[in-house]
């Protein structure tokens, strides 16, 4: 039996957090035309900050109750992390106190560190055209992934478990219907900046740099400043998804793993994908793209493709029904990209013109300026 | 100091690497674009060189005969005949072309027409690769697929490995070679080779690089650059199912996993683009040598790390070495090493080698 409350709210998690990674990916490669197919890394940055530095944070906070000092705290939760942290766990539930101050410090750290590693991969972003840059940037990604999934310190001695996350929403008593709200909350400021950053003069300057560098660099517009801004404010806000998408049990589960949060196809293609469909630099393209895939795809199909290969008695004709729920989703987003680029190569609302200051204002402001300037 | 089996798998792995760079090198100076669903191509003639051997095997009521033979050059074990071998590369072959032609007639070609950008093309690549990752999903666990292969190879389809069947040479002095070994390196010297025949000493050869240096131009002279594209995905294509077909026999060597609808495409493909780019994209050969000089690299470079820094996890970091091969490519060489043998210094070196026919043959 469908539980629809369960459906409704998990597709709603899963839209919030698609919006939010699909609209940092369009301050990159739509508004400022760099193709970062290494989306994943900076979205696995949120990961790692809740998996690791939040909840070293919330075991530090909460390690008098446990009897112990918050040194050993911090190394415990790398150490010994399964165990420790279901300890850690069991208090946070009565600590709202230690559970916001992981939230908040989250929320602020992992946009500044994923904005810094944005930082770092515009270096080769001045550097390199289009194609080369795709490849480069997806390369980093999954050297990225390799590294931090050996790399002990970052991911624990086990990489295919990963780090247990801090349980921050266990407080309230309804865990998972709080975290979706929380992960709502974000999506609607990042729609709200969003909206604004479009018509702003910077977001206005991204476009100029994408539709001509030569122009913009010839009317005294760093382009090199703005290339390396769009990837720091692009991969912040991914980060931001990725501790968005972490800290919700339904969406994560009770875990990061290095495997899952820097998978290429969920983190970077899927945002590409809905990005061409709401249309390249259109944020309300983008937030219509993800809310119509999002709640008759993603969300459906990602709770429910077993029991639609059960329905399906897929198993009659030989397929095998686990199999069959995997290759659904491939498929589907597979055809969705082909689909679009045939019949709606600009997406589903195009990049809509930007709202300037209309003629009739301008005489006006020329004489404002005139009474500043005596 | 250098351990030979060591060595034999990394040439395997460096020659899966250079035939697959070497095919996403081709697609990339005719089509220009990155076809990410090139290491793809490989699972798909992997999977089907399985299925017709075993069904080949089944037909022929062959054996498997894994006692090894005394001959002179040592104890030689082959497990079927030649014709077994056969039915795999020729199967191989056909089916990395066919998935292959499809992607350019089905998706490439029409986006081309309507005027797609480099993105759009790259994004389709990407669609066209979760289509066949689904496809291989859904065949690798087919009830028919699974009686198929285990039956009388006893194959395992979501982990394939066909190791067990290669044919095997061990020494007099005890040193094990495998078959694929001797196939994969010839195989990569004949490639060259023939390749090099093909574009430098015929008509069509002649044809496709001016194709490729300037197509209106090639169009006016009354090319037909659109067939000529045709056939670098045909190359493509064929060099991706051979790659395929290695894979199968050698999921020991290096980075080469046994095969799945995900694996080893997913970890290689970073390997095989890294070889492509290393190789300077534009240069056929050098997307060769840059695929050899990648799949040496993994291995020996992170071998030399290990030793220097003592750390016993290091081979985990093989695909971080090709990485900053890479970049260091691009930040210092972008044209890779077909550009260093064609900078002003390299030529004035290299003309002082006689080689016949230079001054008639002459390089690009």
């Amino acid at each position: 039996m469908v539980n629809l409350a369960l459906l409704v709210e998990q597709t709603v998690a899963f839209i919030a957090i698609y919006y939010i990674l699909t609209a940092a990916l369009n301050v990159k490669a739509g508004m400022t035309g760099i193709p970062d197919f290494g989306h994943a890394m900076f979205f696995a940055v949120g990961g790692i900050v809740v998996g690791n530095l939040a909840g070293r944070l919330a075991a530090m906070l909460v390690a008098g109750q446990l009897g112990v000092s918050a040194g050993e705290a911090f190394r415990k939760v790398i150490e010994s992390n399964t165990a420790f942290m279901a300890e850690v766990n069991k208090v946070l539930a009565h600590s709202p106190g230690a559970s916001i101050a992981a939230i908040l410090f989250a929320l602020i750290v992992a946009p500044v560190l994923g904005g810094l590693l944005g930082w770092l991969a515009s270096y080769p972003a001045l550097r390199l055209r289009g194609d080369y840059l795709a490849i480069m940037l997806l390369a980093s990604s999954e050297a990225l992934r390799i590294f931090v999934m050996y790399y002990t310190p970052i991911m624990g001695a086990t990489p295919t478990v990963g780090l247990t996350t801090p349980a921050v929403f266990d407080w309230t008593g309804h865990p998972t219907e709080w975290s979706t709200v929380f992960v709502v909350a974000l999506a609607l400021l990042v729609f709200v900046y969003m909206e604004r950053f479009y018509n702003s003069p910077s977001g206005r300057l991204f476009r100029a740099v994408r539709d001509d560098e030569d122009s913009a660099e010839a009317i005294g517009k760093d382009v090199a400043k703005v290339r390396r801004d769009a990837m720091i404010i692009g991969s912040a806000l991914a980060a931001l998804a990725g501790v968005a998408y972490s800290f919700n049990p339904w969406l994560a589960g009770s875990s990061v793993a290095a495997q899952r949060i820097f998978d290429r196809v969920l983190w970077t293609f899927w945002p590409w994908a809905l990005m061409i469909l709401g249309g390249m630099s259109s944020n309300r393209g983008v937030g219509l793209a993800t809310v119509v895939v999002g709640a008759l795809l993603i969300g459906p199909i990602r709770i429910y493709k077993n029991d639609l290969a059960k329905a399906l008695h897929v198993e009659a004709i030989g397929i095998d029904p686990g199999n069959f729920a995997n290759a659904l989703e491939y498929i589907l987003v597979g055809a969705l990209i082909l689909a679009v680029l045939f019949f709606k190569p600009k997406g589903i609302i195009p990049e809509p013109p930007s709202r300037t200051i209309p003629r009739s204002r301008i005489p006006e402001l020329i004489e404002e300026a005139r009474r500043e300037q005596p | 100091m250098v351990d030979l089996n060591v060595f034999t798998t990394t040439t395997i792995y460096a020659s899966v690497l250079a035939l697959l760079s070497l095919g996403i090198t081709l697609i990339y100076m005719t089509t220009r674009v990155f076809n990410f669903a090139h290491p793809r191509l490989s699972l798909v003639a992997a999977y089907a060189a399985a299925t017709f051997m075993a069904i080949y095997a089944r037909s022929a009521h062959l054996k498997p005969n894994l006692e090894p033979a005394e001959t002179s050059i040592g104890y030689v074990t082959v497990p079927f005949p030649a014709s077994f071998y056969l039915v795999g590369v020729v199967a191989a072959t056909v089916f990395g072309v066919v998935a292959a032609l499809v992607e350019y007639y089905a998706i490439l070609k029409p986006l081309l027409r309507r005027g797609a950008d480099y993105l759009k093309l790259m994004i389709a690549t990407l669609a066209y690769d979760f289509i066949l990752m689904a496809v291989l999903f859904l065949y690798n666990t087919h009830r028919a697929v699974k009686s198929a292969l285990s039956n009388p190879l006893r194959l395992t389809p979501t982990s394939l490995s066909m190791t067990a069947y290669d044919v095997s040479i061990v020494t007099e002095g005890g040193t094990f070679i495998a078959g694929m070994f001797i196939f994969s390196a010839a195989l990569a010297v004949a490639l060259a080779a023939a390749l090099y025949l093909l574009l430098y000493r015929t008509t069509l050869g002649v044809k496709m690089r001016a194709s490729i240096e300037n197509p209106p131009l090639a169009e006016v002279l009354g090319i037909n650059v659109e067939r000529i594209y045709a056939i670098a995905w045909i190359l493509s294509g064929a060099t991706a199912g051979l790659a395929g077909y290695i894979m199968l026999f050698a999921t020991s060597a290096g980075s080469l996993k046994p095969i799945s609808a995900t694996s080893p495409a997913d970890e290689i493909v970073v390997s095989a683009f890294a070889g492509s780019i290393v190789g300077g994209v534009n240069s056929i050969f050098g997307s060769i040598a840059g695929g050899l000089l990648i799949g040496y690299a993994e291995t020996y470079v992170t071998q030399l790390l290990q030793a220097i820094t003592g750390y016993p996890e290091m081979f985990q970091y093989a695909r971080v070495v090709s990485m900053a091969i890479v970049a260091l490519t691009l930040l210092f060489a972008p044209s890779g090493l077909a550009g260093l043998l064609r900078s002003p210094r390299a030529r004035r070196l290299l003309s002082r080698i006689p080689v016949p026919g230079r001054a008639r043959g002459g390089g690009r």
